[in-house]
């Protein structure tokens, strides 16, 4: 049996699992394990990248028709480079998705509401289709749909902290009040389901 | 709980196998979307003996 | 604010005292802490820690690979000058060694930068000796104008600067500093530094401060190890770190334990560190903090390079000459310090793979903020 399609800006994934590239011990095995997860949304640092390198060994091996490539700001602390780096990006990967990133916060790389929104703003401008990594703040997340973004990502966790659904309460609001996709971003740390039902069902529907 | 997607990175890089890790997540994300689609039973009501309050309807 | 009246307020007796004084209890409760404290690190430098070692080890590696995935980043310094200015007791570039003085030219920097672009790097360190009138500020900000064209990220291990310096190099692409304090022992940094601008202690001790007001990327910090009692030493490092974590939160951190090597003419080490005790520190470090990049050096000998990786460390050197024009133009001139892991940046880039490890050579990209300034 298959499930719905999820589609973000027009664009529809078969898989609600997007995955990142980052941590693995090669690109040879980031490479079997984005596919073994069935991933068609892959998201990339522009950082890590060589955009100049047509043979960048990263890039290399995400180089399979289902995989749709999501540049991320990870790295920049304002919102003026984080437009700059998105440029950059749709320039070399020639794409206009983006993974909006801005976390100045070194140590648990979290999220900067106040720059974040600003670049999401210019960056819709920009003409970008924007997903912003944002804290599980409800409010924000509103803000943010009104600037025009195509899905808002609010962490479970700090990134990497693999602590599971801490912000579980702020997500469910954020779901139930949505009107783009929420895609749950940082922090899951194993792949448990179904999630238990919570006290009050979010009223959304597919 | 309703999310449309996840994104996950370092519980699959990570893990002692990661590609078998890659697989399970998708399972259990497929699993998990499957199962919200299908509506979850809600918890089990509390066992009530008697209605003393609305009792006088019946 | 400075880090100066913290630093103030730990007298160098006190503060060896109280690691002297750590108990197994001690270290029992840091291992089990799931945040550990600057009191926390005391037990895990003492001699107290010898015995849980393997303990200490496990849970670094599970914490470096947790944080830092199953990568390995690579850099190499190139060295810009040997002039000197300073009397450091032990360095093979201290003003009163007579060797042969040089300073690269724009052209020469280029022809070393070739070799190591040939090599794959994107991470280059810039050394040089303090010589203000040769090697100062105009000097380095020439050298980051002609090197950023070839170089994802520029790191910087110079003389100590003014802020206002900083903040005009910052913007042609210098994204890291490295400053050691060399020792925290006041007296001891007097002996060793009688001479030149180095010998101002309190001017160096600031200048991490200096860096954060001017908003650096990266910054590092650390002890030379073979001064002084290093885990006295080092424990101050960890409370500068602390203290530049907090005030400078969106600077990124690393640190290194650079081990008295035989120089031309030098002193020798007047504490000697064991293996065993470094790996101690490495450990205690990465429990102290997950995300400080902890960094290693050709220093060390090539089978200690090829454990630790696995136990905390996140950033290697590989291939490295310490001398000016050591890659191209002058291969045969006096080094800073001897070498003692010799192999090429390939193998050591092999010797990873082989340890189910990823070299990383690129994890910065210098245009994304100089640009956007």
């Amino acid at each position: 049996m298959k499930t719905q399609p999820l589609v973000i800006a027009g664009r529809t994934f078969a898989s609600r699992l997007f995955t990142g590239t980052g941590k693995f011990s090669s690109s040879a095995l980031m490479e079997e394990a984005l596919l073994a997860s069935g991933s068609e949304l892959v998201t990339v640092a522009l950082k890590r990248v060589n955009v100049a390198d047509a043979d960048d060994d990263i890039l290399r091996h995400l180089g399979h028709p289902q995989f749709s490539l999501l540049p991320n700001t990870s790295g920049v602390r304002t919102a003026k480079e984080a437009v700059f780096a998105a440029q950059l990006a749709r320039e070399a990967l020639e794409t206009n998705w983006l993974k909006l990133e801005i976390h100045p916060d070194p140590k648990y790389l979290l999220p900067d509401p106040v720059e974040t929104l600003r670049a999401a703003e210019e960056l819709v401008k920009l003409g970008f289709v924007v997903l912003p990594y944002v804290h599980a703040d409800p409010v924000l997340c509103k803000r943010l749909e009104e600037a025009g973004v195509a899905a808002v990502m609010p962490l479970g966790a700090p990134i990497g902290s693999n602590k599971g659904l801490l912000t579980r309460e702020f997500l469910e609001i954020i779901i139930g009040q949505s009107r783009v996709p929420v895609v749950v971003d940082a922090g899951l740390g194993a792949p448990r389901t179904p999630p238990p039902p919570s006290k009050w069902a979010p009223t959304r529907c597919w | 709980m309703g999310a449309d997607a996840v994104l996950v990175n370092t519980a699959i890089a990570v893990a002692g196998q990661p590609v078998a890790m890659a697989q399970a997540f998708r399972l259990a994300v497929e699993a998990g979307r499957l199962a919200y689609e299908a509506r979850l039973a809600a918890p089990a009501a509390q066992a009530v003996a008697s209605s003393p309050l609305t009792a006088f309807l019946d | 604010m400075s880090f100066r009246p913290i630093f103030e307020s730990h007298p160098w007796d006190d503060v060896k005292a109280s690691i002297y004084a750590k108990t197994g209890a001690d270290v029992e409760r840091a291992l089990a802490a799931p945040r550990r404290t600057l009191d926390d690190f005391r037990a895990l430098i003492s001699p107290a820690a010898a015995p849980y070692l393997e303990q200490m080890a496990q849970l670094s590696q599970q914490r470096t690979r947790q944080r830092f995935g199953h990568t390995v980043q690579l850099y190499v310094p190139l060295y810009l000058s040997n002039e000197c200015q300073n009397i450091c007791t032990y360095c093979g570039f201290s003003l009163d060694n007579k060797i042969a003085r040089r300073t690269l030219s724009s052209v020469e920097m280029l022809a070393e930068a070739a070799v190591l672009k040939g090599w794959g790097y994107e991470h280059v360190l810039l050394v040089t000796g303090e010589a203000n009138q040769t090697v100062g500020v105009d000097y380095l900000e020439k050298a980051l104008r002609t090197l950023r064209p070839h170089f994802a990220h520029l790191s910087m291990e110079v003389q100590p600067l003014d802020q206002e310096d900083y903040e005009r190099l910052i913007p042609e692409g210098l994204n890291t500093v490295l400053v050691y304090q060399e020792t925290y022992h006041q007296d001891d940094y007097k002996k060793h530094h009688p001479k030149g601008k180095k010998s101002n202690f309190h001017y160096r001790l600031d200048t991490p401060d200096r860096l954060g007001r001017a908003g650096i990327h990266k910054m590092g910090l650390g002890v030379l190890i073979g001064l002084e009692d290093w885990r006295t030493d080092c424990f101050y490092a960890a409370l500068h770190l602390d203290y530049l974590e907090r005030t400078y939160w969106q600077t990124k951190y690393s640190l290194s334990f650079p081990r008295l090597r035989p120089a031309e003419g030098m002193l020798q080490p007047k504490v000697e560190m064991s293996d065993r005790e470094l790996v101690q520190l490495i450990c205690a470090y990465r429990l102290l903090s997950d995300e400080v990049e902890l960094s290693l050096s050709t220093r060390e000998n090539p089978t200690f390079r090829d454990h630790v990786v696995q136990l905390g460390i996140t950033s290697l050197s590989a291939g490295s000459k310490t001398n000016p024009g050591g890659y191209a133009v002058a291969p045969e001139s006096l080094e800073q310090f001897e070498i003692s892991d010799e192999r090429s940046p390939a193998a050591i880039a092999a010797m990873l793979r082989r340890q189910g490890l990823e070299p990383v050579w690129k994890d910065w990209d210098a245009t994304l903020t100089a640009l956007a300034r």
